[in-house]
């Protein structure tokens, strides 16, 4: 049986992403952040209890910003595929919390290739990355109609970080990923 | 290592974020149908957007990790709608048809013919509220996910049609049921953010 991770799992795709692998017969895991009000709402048709044999969804506490949670997680589920579906996901919302849509949206990437790459899962573990549209929020009119990527998944909601980089030299997260992957290269913001 | 980005296009749902623009309407559609609200507040209707429905958008994810080789993947409907023609779309599932009128943070919605005993013609459903405007507004969001097509043979199963009714019926359920406790004398409140 497949195992699949899933974070952002308490979200609309994490719902209907965990919806489908369990009609494939996955054995479906997913990270949730501790909340004081109940925040798996979109999940909770999905539930089995702890205490049934056999389950296959199973919910684990963690945060993307947590290293140390998310490599323990990753090391117990062994999983087959990760979709890193977890984000501060809202544009506007991004703008009132850069460092922190920073950190869970790009370093939390970074932890979880790291955690595969720590944990000598290269070879089992294959990694989906949760991208977005508004990455061509940097590039104007037509070109928003392609088919490659022309930033890395650290040009998401960071965008406006980077602008305030020196553009010679984007941040070692993004040229890392960038280097773990041949197909997307890194491409300097338009300047302004 | 076997890492591939899916770059999504909008894609929304009945259990889409509150807070997002399509819920927003759709939750706003149902809720002043049922008398439960005045007013929808909303940014930049110009703004266009390529929606499509999560459910067919999550499929598209693990076709992405199915490939012999992790490539990324565009995807989209290719189909481009504003956000006015949303809420348009939105109010006449519920039986209103809007009309919009003036222009820029002036501009507003007025029910033109209505099936809901609480809403009346004349009625302004929506209204501009100039700090929805986005710091770094994308006018134009279209994708074209012609490579998915080819290679993962996907494609997007609902239109936009269905999607909005979808949303709409749901929240209409959803609504009704708050309807249902504040006429049995319970307190309801709104949530805002």
């Amino acid at each position: 049986m497949k195992k699949a991770l899933i974070t952002g799992i308490t979200g609309q795709d994490g719902a209907y992403l965990a919806e489908l692998l369990l009609h494939k017969g996955y054995e479906v895991h997913g990270i949730k952040r501790r909340s004081s009000l109940f925040n798996t709402d979109r999940i909770d048709h999905l539930y089995q209890d702890p205490h049934v044999d056999n389950r296959h969804f199973v919910l684990h506490y963690g945060d993307l910003t947590d290293s140390t949670n998310l490599i323990r997680i990753v090391q117990q589920v062994q999983p087959d595929e990760i979709y890193n579906l977890g984000a501060q996901s809202h544009v506007q919302v991004s703008f009132d919390t850069p460092e922190y849509t920073a950190n869970a949206d790009a370093v939390g990437t970074l932890r979880l290739l790291e955690a595969i790459r720590l944990l000598g899962l290269v070879e089992k573990t294959k990694f989906y990355q949760a991208s977005t549209s508004e990455l061509y929020g940097l590039v104007q009119g037509g070109a928003a109609k392609r088919n490659d990527a022309v930033l890395s998944p650290f040009a998401l909601w960071c965008g406006q970080i980077i602008r305030l980089l020196d553009h010679g030299e984007l941040p070692r997260i993004i040229r890392y990923v960038c280097l773990q992957r041949n197909s997307v290269q890194p491409r300097k913001p338009d300047s302004g | 290592m076997y890492a591939c980005n899916g770059i999504l296009f909008n894609h929304e749902s009945p259990i889409r974020g509150e807070t997002f623009v399509t819920r927003k309407i759709t939750r706003a559609a149902a809720k002043i149908s049922l008398g439960l609200q005045d007013k929808l507040w909303l940014g930049n209707l110009d703004a266009k957007r390529d929606w499509g429905h999560a459910r067919d958008y999550v499929d598209a994810m693990w076709r992405m990790l199915q490939q012999p080789e992790p490539e990324d993947f565009v995807i989209a409907t290719g189909i481009t709608t504003p956000v006015r023609e949303f809420c348009r779309m939105a109010f006449r599932t519920v039986g209103v048809e809007l009309e919009f009128r003036g222009e820029g943070a002036d501009e507003k919605a007025v029910v033109l013919a209505s099936q809901s005993a609480a809403v009346k013609p004349g009625q302004e459903v929506i209204a501009i509220d100039p700090r929805y405007f986005r710091p770094a507004e994308v006018d134009l969001l279209i994708g074209d996910a012609t490579k998915a097509k080819e290679k993962l043979g996907w494609v997007a199963k609902h239109s936009l049609e269905e999607l909005v009714h979808d949303m709409v019926q749901s929240d209409l359920k959803l609504f009704q049921r708050e309807e249902y406790l504040k006429n049995g004398g319970f307190a309801i409140r709104n949530q805002y953010e």
